[in-house]
């Protein structure tokens, strides 16, 4: 199967220039970077501040493109502008604050926004709306002013307006750094739902480790390098190399860790409480 | 130093038919040298609270007393009180202007109307207190990290001097690294140089280690109000009002749920290993 996302080498430079347009500074933020995402995959990406991972999450819908190396999007070089359109339709981006992206005085015109502007059909536009404000669990607020709903509600706007267009991927690029634990809760949820029951290929970016224990792959990403790829399980028991790139394992691993230190016989792959705790309960009963 | 909040209610747009309650009948001892989380959902009333408390915002109704003295009085000077109550905001490097990062650190005290060396010598202060060296003093601020930045923002508070400082959200946004530097960063200024902090967050995680009294508000009432040991025995009210708890605090109810023996109320993940290993060896 061809894969839905394809980056090779890719290479990303912002150049400073001076008044007389000569380049003074170039900060180097994509590294030869190399992924690819199959269709239908969920995909955390993990990285510190100033790691490149927002550069990244950029390229994917072409809003940037690579100074070296080519990216493809469903097949398509987002170098080439003729893409633009097709790839910004087939790759929706949901950012950090959902003040900055939100644009309509009713929560139903935003989430018809996006559909509107790429010539849909006035009645089918309204048919999307519908479902996907369905989707994220926002239909009853669709006559409300979005200023009224809380952070995580305006995501879930943000996101139910990308799913109008009809994407095959949506990237979302910290979308609960901004949020308090039920706002975050509420756009994870939605996210997996999206994947699982919509089929759409997620890449999540974050650096809250508790986000990405869902993810089929992750990637970690380190001075605009990958430096780890694999399944949560296998990123999270390389802590140590975690701890290198600014970034941490979740506390019951971190527990789970401290136990194995002490002698005590757990796996050292612990995601969740009650993987742990019942790890624990069964081996009190062996004594 | 005393904060001392009586009967303080706040009321948002009064008069215009649409009024928030967002803080009803709160009343609130802050004691000199604590180090305080204040945790809350969204909309609970907790950056209310904090806007009053540097004299910002005015109470609806109630009396605030920094020292004993009503800060309502009308012949208090709110101008001192602002500089005792350093307030950090959210996104405080959204803040950032100067041209420096000297420059900006010394606009506050600069306003204070002090002399030029004795302002210096406070900005220079701060920035050593927050861990940014000489070398990055004449650079522009927007060239720093996010974790730096921030630092910074701070320092601009600190060189005002406060006996109390108040932050809104300090580590959001930032990566694992960068909120333990933060966060260890206010622990060091508690008990190094005896400011009295108040650290307002959502995330249970983040304030769970570091402060000595959590306050909980929920619905514009402070619900819960204790030491985090104490405090995350509420398990079910904290899960109701969408808090919830660290994990490790979680992990050791569970497994006192089925039946383990498990002492103390450990926070850490190391202390809940220990306890763990300690009923395991039983």
């Amino acid at each position: 199967m061809r894969p839905f996302i394809k980056a090779e080498n890719v290479v990303h430079e912002y150049s400073r220039r001076d008044e007389e347009g000569n380049v003074t500074d170039i900060n180097r933020a994509l590294d030869g970077v190399d992924i690819e995402v199959t269709a239908g995959d969920f995909v955390a990406v993990l990285g510190a501040n100033g790691s490149g991972k927002s550069t990244f999450a950029k390229h994917l819908n072409a809003l940037l493109v690579p100074t070296e190396g080519t990216l493809y999007v469903d097949g398509k070089d987002t170098s080439d502008h003729n893409n633009d359109l097709k790839i910004r339709q087939t790759a929706g981006m949901v950012f950090q604050n959902p003040d900055n992206q939100i644009i309509s005085n009713i929560v139903e015109e935003d989430v018809g926004f996006g559909p509107e502007n790429i010539g849909v059909p006035t009645e089918e536009i309204w048919r999307r709306v519908e479902e996907s404000l369905k989707n994220v669990e926002m239909y009853e607020y669709r006559k409300q002013s979005p200023n009224h709903l809380s952070g995580g509600q305006k995501q879930r706007v943000a996101i139910a307006g990308i799913m109008a267009m009809k994407p095959n991927c949506i990237i979302l690029d910290e979308p609960t750094a901004m949020l308090d634990p039920e706002g975050r809760k509420s756009v994870i949820k939605t996210v997996r739902e999206l994947n699982k029951k919509e089929n759409i290929t997620i890449i999540l970016i974050t650096h809250y480790m508790e986000e990405v224990t869902a993810a089929d792959y992750v990637y970690v990403m380190g001075s605009g390098q990958i430096k780890m790829r694999g399944t949560p399980r296998q990123i999270f028991a390389r802590s140590e190399e975690l701890t290198k790139y600014k970034l941490t394992i979740p506390e019951v691993t971190k527990i789970a860790l401290e136990l194995i230190k002490k002698g005590i016989q757990i796996p050292k792959d612990i995601l969740y409480v009650e993987e742990l705790t019942n790890a624990l309960l069964k081996l009190k009963m062996h004594q | 130093m005393s904060i001392k909040l009586q009967d303080v209610n706040y009321i948002y747009g009064i008069g215009t038919g649409q009024e928030i309650h967002a803080l009803k009948n709160i009343n609130l001892e802050i004691n000199n040298g604590e180090f305080i989380g204040l945790a809350g959902h969204t909309g609970s009333g907790k950056s209310t609270l904090v806007q009053l408390l540097n004299g910002l915002m005015r109470a609806s109704s109630g009396v605030i007393y920094y020292n004993g003295q009503n800060i309502y009085d009308k012949l208090y000077n709110m101008h001192s009180l602002r500089s005792k109550v350093g307030l950090v905001f959210q996104y405080p490097e959204h803040q950032l202007f100067e041209t420096t990062v000297i420059n900006d650190v010394q606009f506050g005290p600069k306003n204070l109307g002090l002399p030029q060396l004795e302002m210096e010598l406070r900005s220079f202060q701060a920035l050593k207190m927050v861990g940014i060296g000489d070398e990055l003093l004449d650079v522009s601020p927007f060239t720093l990290s996010g974790g730096q930045k921030r630092r910074v923002a701070i320092a601009g508070i600190l060189a005002m001097q406060p006996e109390v400082l108040v932050l809104d959200e300090p580590v959001a946004g930032l990566d694992p690294a960068g909120r333990d530097e933060i966060l260890g960063l206010l622990k060091k200024l508690h008990s190094e140089n005896n400011i009295t902090i108040i650290l307002v967050s959502h995330s249970m995680d983040d304030i769970a280690k570091y402060v000595n009294r959590m306050l909980v508000m929920n619905k514009g009432e402070i619900v819960l109000d204790g030491n985090p040991a104490k405090v995350f025995q509420f398990e079910k009210e904290l899960e109701r009002i969408g808090l919830g708890i660290p994990q490790a605090v979680k992990v050791c109810h569970q497994l006192r749920e089925a039946g383990a023996y498990i002492t103390g109320e450990p926070i850490t993940a190391e202390d809940c290993a220990e306890a763990i290993y300690q009923w395991l060896k039983v």
